[in-house]
């Protein structure tokens, strides 16, 4: 019934009443949130948690809401926020979680000694799956800044603009943090190239 | 959504390899899981509850509910009692007001009452007979809201009083049907009273009678009606007498207008007066022709 219908329509729905729309908006969001919201603070638990505060603060900001803004934006302003608090909290306690990636200055080994020799060129999807965790760790080594902006570029293909409005900088800012995301992740991946090529192919 | 050109243009292809990897990286998207999504549902469904607006009532209905509530009954009250007081002192004042308007009946039906008052001095068949009628009609017929109302009112004192200031006056001579009581004579006598009432409650109408407008009672024949009156009440000029004046002096100047605009209030006001000192005046009826 209202699958077709624009986010920001859902919205004005449910303001006046209709739980059915912010149902579709839940299930349409849901998931891209928690991959941004997971990748960002890289804890699934407190993924799962950020992500249940993030449609609680729109439930309680419904009434706030008004047409003209975009609901995306909203949505991962309010998501950006809750990663962003729980980062600084987590540096302010200085516990270091368990799972959390890997630092890339850390002597932590490649790739080509995470996966063994003789079974890499064999099996292509554990090499997918391994290549994917070692891309992980190297998005979770970006400073937050270049992380946020390189997650909803990439990852949820937002414009520079959107990008801008929910960080609250200017454009060219965020273009600026894209190029040293980038970079940044160019130096990570460097020796991977090779089997990046053999995965793409 | 976007089109990564800009992008595509820093990236080296070792970059581009590389992207396809964190592009394949969103079809591998984790599922969120269930826990918390009933428990978000059910957050929406209390907050769409509070949002929800109340429009879904018909707005007579709303209506109705919001005038049903206690405060606006009592200002409903209060509205009706203070409307009632208004439209009551309303009615007060109008009663003054309307025995004013009676005031141009009263001057109309002066020469019947002054008839009625000799009726009354000397009870001459003749007289009371015929003047007693006239009186009524006069009374009635526009002013009948004003007599009757005041008909149920208690007034057994002020008609005593009257009667015994009447018999304190010289009586005029017997005559052979004085002490006959005619079949006219309870109209007559009714007559008396009502004339009594309104002498007492309009002066001018009495005063006017005896000294400005004695002319107009002498015209009818009737002159000694109007001593009582006279005798228990202030004299003033009648309000013609001005009028009167005015329209001689407008017609020695011969300004016509004025005296047709004049002579046409003194009409409205006493038609006898208008008839018996502004028509027969020549240089007043030449304006008038």
């Amino acid at each position: 019934m209202f699958n077709d219908t624009a986010d920001e329509d859902l919205m004005v729905m449910y303001q006046k009443g209709e739980v059915r729309a912010f149902e579709v908006l839940l299930s349409r969001h849901r998931k891209p949130v928690y991959n941004f919201i997971l990748r960002f603070v890289g804890d699934k638990e407190t993924a799962e948690d950020l992500l249940q505060e993030a449609f609680m603060r729109v439930i309680k900001g419904a009434e706030a809401y008004k047409r003209q803004a975009k609901f995306t934006t909203w949505l991962y302003t309010i998501a950006r926020n809750l990663c962003v608090d729980q980062t600084r909290r987590r540096k302010h306690r200085k516990h270091a979680s368990l799972d959390a990636p890997m630092d890339s200055s850390e002597e932590s080994g490649t790739l080509m000694d995470v996966i063994p020799s003789n079974e890499m060129a064999s099996d292509r999807k554990s090499v997918n799956k391994q290549l994917h965790e070692t891309m992980q760790r190297a998005i979770a080594a970006l400073s937050d800044e270049q992380r946020e902006v390189f997650l909803m570029r990439e990852f949820l293909d937002m414009p520079f603009k959107q990008i801008a409005d929910v960080v609250g900088v200017p454009e060219n800012t965020v273009k600026s943090r894209m190029r040293y995301a980038l970079e940044k992740l160019r130096l990570e991946l460097d020796e991977y190239k090779d089997l990046a090529k053999v995965v793409t192919l | 959504m976007t089109s990564k050109n800009d992008d595509d243009d820093a990236l080296d292809p070792m970059m581009r390899s590389m992207r396809s990897v964190w592009l394949d990286m969103r079809d591998g998207d984790a599922e969120p899981p269930a826990r918390g999504f009933a428990e978000l549902m059910a957050a929406a469904r209390v907050k769409a509850d509070a949002m929800q607006p109340e429009t879904t009532e018909p707005w007579w209905r709303r209506g109705f509910a919001m005038l049903v509530r206690p405060p606006m009954l009592a200002a409903a009250t209060v509205v009706v009692l203070v409307g009632g007081a208004v439209v009551l002192s309303q009615r007060n004042t109008e009663v003054p007001m309307r025995s004013a308007s009676t005031d141009h009946t009263l001057r109309d039906a002066e020469a019947p009452a002054g008839k009625l008052g000799a009726a009354r001095d000397s009870p001459s068949g003749a007289g009371s007979a015929a003047a007693a009628p006239s009186f009524e009609t006069a009374t009635t017929d526009h002013a009948a809201p004003v007599v009757s109302e005041r008909s149920r009112r208690p007034r057994a004192a002020a008609p005593a009083i009257v009667r015994e200031q009447v018999k304190d006056l010289p009586q005029p001579p017997a005559e052979p049907h004085a002490g006959a009581k005619l079949p006219a004579d309870d109209n007559a006598e009714r007559g008396v009273q009502i004339a009594d009432e309104q002498e007492q409650d309009l002066a001018p109408k009495a005063v006017k009678g005896t000294d400005g407008t004695g002319r107009a009672s002498q015209s009818d024949g009737v002159v000694a009606s109007d001593k009582v009156p006279t005798a228990r009440r202030p004299v003033s000029p009648p309000p013609t007498e001005p009028l009167i004046k005015q329209a001689e002096a407008a017609a020695k100047r011969s300004d016509c207008a004025v005296v047709k605009t004049t002579a046409e209030r003194i009409r409205k006001l006493d038609s006898n007066v208008y008839k018996a000192r502004v028509v027969t005046q020549p240089a007043i009826a030449r304006c008038l022709k």
